[in-house]
């Protein structure tokens, strides 16, 4: 399989006024694959959320390189964009806006053409049952509905690639449930998905391959069984203390 | 580029969809520009004739001593008063044997709002003196008998002068001499006086107020409810996104303009209200074109002042961060267009160059119908820049890495906001409480109202204040109040800028009375204390220098300031400290000196981290202003004095190691 998502030397240093400089990435070297779900896996203040904004071209890197798609991030940043869709907790939707002119502008802005962005809608709009709410504004949708609007704006352009940064958070079970079965299901359909989480099970249940990544740097990465070798243990959470640990 | 132009209409078009639909955005773009006018023409007209009706229906009871004029002009001055409703008493008044104000007061007492007392001459070969008028102006009915007296005596004058005159000579020998004044100019003209010199400051205000609202929910706005992140991780240019939503907050200001000056005009034409120097036969449609063309001058300014609003909202943390930061802007921008209320004040080619300032003359007086090409044409350039600096700014500050960076640390930054948000709410509780207690309190007692104003008023809220501040951040109340130990350079430097600019001082009010002069009632009020000339300057430096010295500084550099630099940037801490301490002072003719004071205060207490050098500045200026201004000692307003404020800033500039504040 080709590599969708490729980081070498990844570092990205902040400049804050009141502590200096602030060494968020230390050399990151990441590699996801098509048809692949990669997760990305550590505590607060890890370093996951500025990963995937370099990779989203939200971020600069300092140093080093990144690529999606084949798509070098500092080189092209419009087409990176075109080519991955982006979710993270904090995404929100125009309060005024309905979720089907939310689809249409955001259409617009990829530059889909009018009638081919007309029958995406609407075929979005049914693949997420959106139907029963498709024409009242955001503003008034439960965060459910909201969540299902978000994930349809952000595969409105069938991207290659897909980064989704800590999606379940705040999310009630049912959420959280429809989250996790998008996710399987753009896999199947060949489909890169990288995602970052705290929550173990879900890496554990959802994830082809894992990266830990703790204050900066990436302290192991491969699927869980080989994650199990490299640590000598049997459980996520037992292979995550152990790398932490050992670093 | 036909693609970015494509994907700027789309983000606009977004923008405007989302503006129309919300309440507040149609509000104060639409429905407040339209119905300003009508309703304040409904509602002045209407409070004016009431207040007219309330304060001619109200009696005034004067009492005249009128001894000393000959029996028949008194008699003219009754009868003068008769034609007025007026309770009148003539009794003896010894005004001659009046020790000073206190017997003037206690001969008012509380039923007389005016004494009269005409005064025979001094030497019989001199003209007799005036009329003397004592009253104790503590509301409008001693000012309303003191306006009829005078008119009363007005009118007697010139009827007894004219009637000797031509009892003595046959005729009148001044009647060559009178003057018939007749106004040429043109209706149109007339009105684009009357509506130039309102109209920059309305447009100033309307765009503000109708763009703010679009410019903080197209930047804070959609930064706070997590849509930018999504909107910046679209293949679409920052520029075109910038452009875009810049576009629809100059569409709502612009609107917003447009519909208020549709608004004043449509209420002139139809003579639902009126303005004193608007004749009633105006030919409208040549005053419409002049005011298209003013305008159409305007329009770069508009658009600067739109560009500047985006961009204090895209580089807001929060809605209401973004609000904070309007409220500056809006004097500053207001500050700029004044000059154009003043008749006097020309559009020359250097004014046709400020910011706001040369458009807004250029409005005037284009819709005056004066036409200065070359200014004009100055203006235009000269605005089409600023807009150009500004939009290009804009672009600038709308990287995604600047505007989402800081996000991870939003959390911990609204916990310490808390220090910054709270000294703001102190700082308009201080100016609201010195406005209302202080003013009553100098009301009763000049003096003493001054003294509780200062040690009271202003002490109690600097510890209130300060107590809260050193609470949260776990330090001392003379840490949180800076009252640490300064270095004696920062001291000396103060000192030197407190003489030095006490001299800039005079300057800038003199600046100030040409281009906003203070009413003439109200400069004799502001000029001297009345209690100054009872002093000796040892007691008026002490009152007027020393008092404000301390306990102001405790209070803004001190309590105040302590709790806004912990979380605002130092030229933030500034602004803020400069608008305070010049509303405070409750005159918008002594806001300027006194907001310019506040920041260079500020500024010195930042340096020196302690409020020290703060409080001997202070204190060093008041007294340099009240031994020139009051006891007159005049080479304190020698302008070489001036030059004392470079050693100041190298001293106060002097590095410091850790200090206390």
């Amino acid at each position: 399989m080709n590599a969708a998502i490729r980081t070498r030397g990844l570092r990205k240093v902040f400049r804050d006024p009141e502590r200096g400089e602030v060494e968020a990435l230390s050399g990151i070297d990441l590699e996801c694959r098509e048809g692949e779900i990669y997760g990305l896996l550590g505590p607060n203040g890890a370093g996951k959320t500025t990963t995937l904004r370099i990779l989203a071209t939200i971020l600069a890197p300092t140093a080093g390189s990144a690529e999606v798609a084949g798509v070098d991030v500092a080189a092209d940043p419009l087409e990176v964009r075109r080519r991955l869709g982006f979710l993270s907790a904090s995404t929100g939707l125009y309060a005024r806006l309905t979720p089907r002119e939310t689809l249409r502008y955001f259409g617009g802005l990829h530059g889909i053409d009018r009638d081919e962005l007309a029958a995406r809608v609407e075929e979005l709009v049914a693949t997420f049952e959106i139907t029963a709410f498709a024409d009242q504004r955001c503003g008034g949708l439960s965060s459910g509905q909201k969540q299902r609007v978000s994930i349809a704006r952000a595969v409105l352009h069938d991207p290659p690639v897909l980064i989704l940064d800590e999606p379940t958070t705040g999310l009630d079970i049912l959420g959280t449930s429809d989250m996790i079965e998008f996710i399987d299901a753009r896999r199947s359909a060949g489909r890169c998905i990288l995602f970052s989480t705290h929550i173990l099970s879900e890496a554990e249940r959802l994830c082809d391959r894992i990266g830990v990544i703790h204050r900066g740097r990436l302290l192991g990465a491969g699927t869980l069984a080989e994650l199990r070798e490299q640590t000598g243990r049997d459980y996520l959470d037992q292979v995550f203390r152990a790398l932490v640990e050992d670093a | 580029m036909n693609g970015n132009r494509s994907l700027g209409f789309a983000v606009f078009a977004g923008e405007m969809r989302r503006l129309t639909r919300d309440r507040r955005a149609v509000l104060l773009a639409v429905v407040l520009p339209m119905v300003a006018f009508p309703l304040l023409f409904l509602f002045s007209g209407k409070l004016g004739d009431l207040a007219e009706e309330s304060l001619a229906s109200r009696e005034v009871t004067i009492a005249l001593d009128l001894r000393a004029l000959d029996p028949a002009d008194a008699r003219a001055i009754h009868a003068g008063l008769g034609d007025v409703d007026l309770l009148v008493t003539t009794e003896a008044i010894e005004v001659d044997a009046l020790p000073g104000r206190d017997a003037a007061r206690g001969l008012l007492g509380t039923t007389r709002h005016l004494l009269a007392i005409a005064r025979p001459a001094e030497d019989p070969d001199e003209d007799p003196r005036p009329v003397l008028h004592l009253f104790h102006d503590t509301d409008e009915l001693p000012e309303e008998a003191e306006d009829r007296m005078r008119a009363v005596l007005r009118d007697v004058r010139a009827e007894v002068s004219e009637a000797r005159l031509v009892a003595a000579v046959g005729a009148d020998p001044g009647a060559p001499f009178q003057t018939e004044a007749v106004d040429v100019a043109s209706p149109e003209d007339a009105a684009g006086r009357g509506l130039g010199s309102l109209l920059p400051l309305l447009a100033v205000l309307v765009l503000i107020s109708g763009g703010s609202f679009a410019a903080l929910d197209a930047f804070a706005g959609e930064r706070e409810a997590g849509t930018l992140e999504t909107l910046l991780v679209q293949p679409v240019p920052s520029g075109a996104v910038a452009r875009g939503k810049y576009g629809a907050v100059l569409l709502t200001g612009v609107v917003a303009f447009a519909g208020n000056a549709l608004s004043l005009f449509g209420c002139l034409v139809f003579d639902l209200g009126s303005m004193p120097s608007l004749p009633a036969d105006t030919d409208w449609s040549l005053a419409g074109g002049r005011l298209a063309f003013g305008c159409l001058l305007f329009l770069p300014t508009a658009a600067m002042i739109c560009a500047v609003l985006c961009l204090l909202s895209a580089r807001a943390r929060s809605f209401r961060q973004g609000q904070l930061a309007t409220v500056p802007l809006s004097l500053l921008v207001v500050a700029l267009a004044a000059p154009a209320m003043q008749p006097t004040a020309d559009l020359g080619l250097l004014a046709a160059l400020v910011p706001i300032t040369g458009a807004s003359l250029a409005l005037r007086d284009a819709v005056a119908g004066v036409f200065a090409p070359g200014a004009q044409v100055a203006v235009a350039v000269a605005s089409c820049g600023w807009a150009a600096l500004a939009i290009g700014q804009l672009r600038r500050t709308l990287d995604a890495e600047r505007v989402l960076a800081s996000g991870d640390a939003e959390e911990e930054g609204s916990t310490r906001r808390v220090q910054s948000r709270t000294a703001l709410r102190w700082g308009f509780v201080a100016v609201l409480v010195v406005y209302v207690g202080g003013g009553r309190l100098q009301a009763v007692d000049p003096m003493i109202g001054l003294l509780l104003t200062l040690w009271v008023l202003g002490l109690g809220l600097a510890f209130v204040a300060a107590r809260g501040t050193a609470r949260r951040a776990g330090e001392t109340l003379a840490e949180t109040l800076g009252l640490g130990t300064p270095r004696v350079t920062h001291v000396a430097g103060a000192a030197c800028l407190g003489l030095g600019l006490s001299t800039f001082a005079g300057m800038l009010f003199e600046w100030q009375a040409r281009m906003l002069p203070m009413p003439r009632r109200l400069g004799e009020m502001e000029s001297l204390f009345a209690f100054a000339e009872e002093l000796s300057p040892f007691a008026l430096v002490l009152l007027l220098a020393v008092s404000p010295g301390i306990c102001e500084e405790l209070l803004f550099r001190g309590a105040l300031l302590s709790g806004l630099r912990r979380d605002l940037r130092p030229w933030a801490v500034i602004a803020w400290q400069a608008l305070l301490f010049g509303a405070v002072h409750a005159s918008v003719y002594r806001f300027l000196p006194t907001a310019i004071l506040g920041g260079v205060l500020a500024a010195v207490t930042l340096r020196a981290r302690s409020v020290w050098p703060a409080i001997v500045m202070h204190s060093v200026y008041n007294t340099a202003v009240v031994l020139q201004g009051i006891v007159g000692v005049e080479w304190l307003g020698s302008p070489w004095l001036g030059v004392l404020v470079v050693p100041g800033v190298v001293l106060v500039a002097v590095r410091v190691g850790r200090g206390s504040l």
